[in-house]
């Protein structure tokens, strides 16, 4: 009875021994559980931040690479008016022929401007008349003897100022009437302050609703560089009728 | 080594439009020049170039026709044809593209426009 009464009471001190090195190892293991959780609460906190700062990180070059392209965009587009320029530069100087430099005239306004009706006239010597030297896709005998003065053509002659149709101008309050109803431009020639000719626009082509930045820039281009050179290869073209002439003279095919 | 450069034949009657191009592609292609269909036909069967830039309206023989005969040879058969125009209506558009053509645009040429419907042919769009 007794040995029974010692197992019992021992049984029962080593359960409740157990049992504390149990609770013991519980708590422990719990203190150190508290402590990963802490440990990875902080560090999903530093993600939470990292991974805020990357977004913001993100939406800045996001910003940044939407500014680099539409720099680009417009670098390319700078580009591309810039080439306009030099093409229509380099055809209207690129020749000595007064005829080369009125096709390239034409070749401007319907492949760069965008228009396959167009006049040019050049002033006469005496100035009371603008004679039509070339027109494509107009009615040419409408259009000859225009007078400095008379119509919209005639006042941007004579006030030596561009006309752009719905824009203001010396010609701003000339109704387009008659031949000139559809002129969308009209651009002096002008060499040095003189008023030598006038390039006339007529029609965008259908899928051009109208003038761009750059058509401007092309129409003062022509106001300027084709003035110049249709200036300076008549000069030449003159000069060398006039050699021609001297030379058969010298040669006596003509009397002196 | 770089690798070599394709070959872009622009073709056109007008002085303009051929300088224009040129210098628009010249930094990326080979450029290939002529300023009549029958002159573009040869460059092409000689050259064997990767894209052709061919304007609609030429005099002697128009892009149309020169289209159609190029689609007849074996070095341009399957070589993307992009016409190019001043007269934008349908019409104009159908007749291209029935003649064989790879694409259309309109002058005033649109700079991006033609470089991204060039590298659109070739495969190279980004």
């Amino acid at each position: 009875m007794t040995d029974a009464g010692d197992d019992l009471s021992d049984y029962v001190r080593r359960v409740r021994e157990n049992t504390q090195k149990y609770l013991r190892d519980l708590l422990a293991e719990n203190e150190k559980l508290c402590a990963l959780v802490h440990t990875l609460e902080r560090e999903l906190e530093q993600h939470r931040k990292e991974r805020l700062r990357i977004e913001e990180r993100l939406a800045a070059i996001e910003v940044e690479r939407r500014a680099y392209l539409e720099r680009y965009l417009d670098v390319e587009a700078q580009n591309a008016n810039v080439s306009n320029l030099y093409v229509a530069m380099a055809r209207l100087h690129g020749s000595t022929s007064h005829a080369d430099v009125l096709r390239a005239v034409h070749e401007i306004v319907v492949n760069l401007i965008g228009s396959e009706e167009l006049a040019v006239f050049e002033m006469d010597v005496d100035r009371t008349g603008l004679r039509l030297v070339s027109s494509e896709g107009v009615d040419a005998a409408s259009l000859d003897g225009v007078r400095p003065g008379v119509g919209i053509i005639g006042t941007c002659a004579q006030a030596g100022a561009a006309y752009v149709a719905g824009q203001t101008g010396p010609a701003a309050g000339v109704d387009p009437v008659g031949p000139e109803g559809n002129l969308t431009a009209c651009v002096p020639l002008v060499v040095e302050g003189v008023v030598t000719g006038v390039v006339a626009v007529f029609r965008l082509l259908r899928h051009k609703p109208s003038l761009e930045p750059i058509d401007h820039e092309l129409l003062a281009l022509l106001g300027n560089q084709a003035a110049i050179a249709l200036y300076s290869t008549s000069v030449i073209e003159r000069s060398g009728e006039r050699r021609s002439l001297h030379m058969r003279a010298a040669d006596g095919a003509l009397p002196r | 080594m770089d690798a070599p450069k394709l070959k872009v034949l622009l073709v056109d009657d007008s002085t303009t439009v051929l300088i224009m191009e040129e210098v628009l592609l010249r930094r990326k292609y080979d450029v290939l020049k002529a300023t009549s269909g029958a002159a573009a036909l040869k460059i092409a069967a000689d050259q064997r170039p990767d894209v052709i830039l061919l304007d609609v309206v030429m005099p002697a023989m128009d892009g149309i026709e020169v289209c159609r005969l190029m689609r007849g040879l074996p070095a341009t058969r399957f070589t993307p044809i992009i016409m190019v125009s001043t007269r934008g209506e349908m019409a104009t558009v159908q007749a291209a593209l029935a003649s064989g053509a790879t694409g259309f645009v309109t002058k005033p040429i649109d700079a991006h426009q033609l470089t991204s419907k060039i590298e659109h042919y070739l495969g190279r769009a980004p």
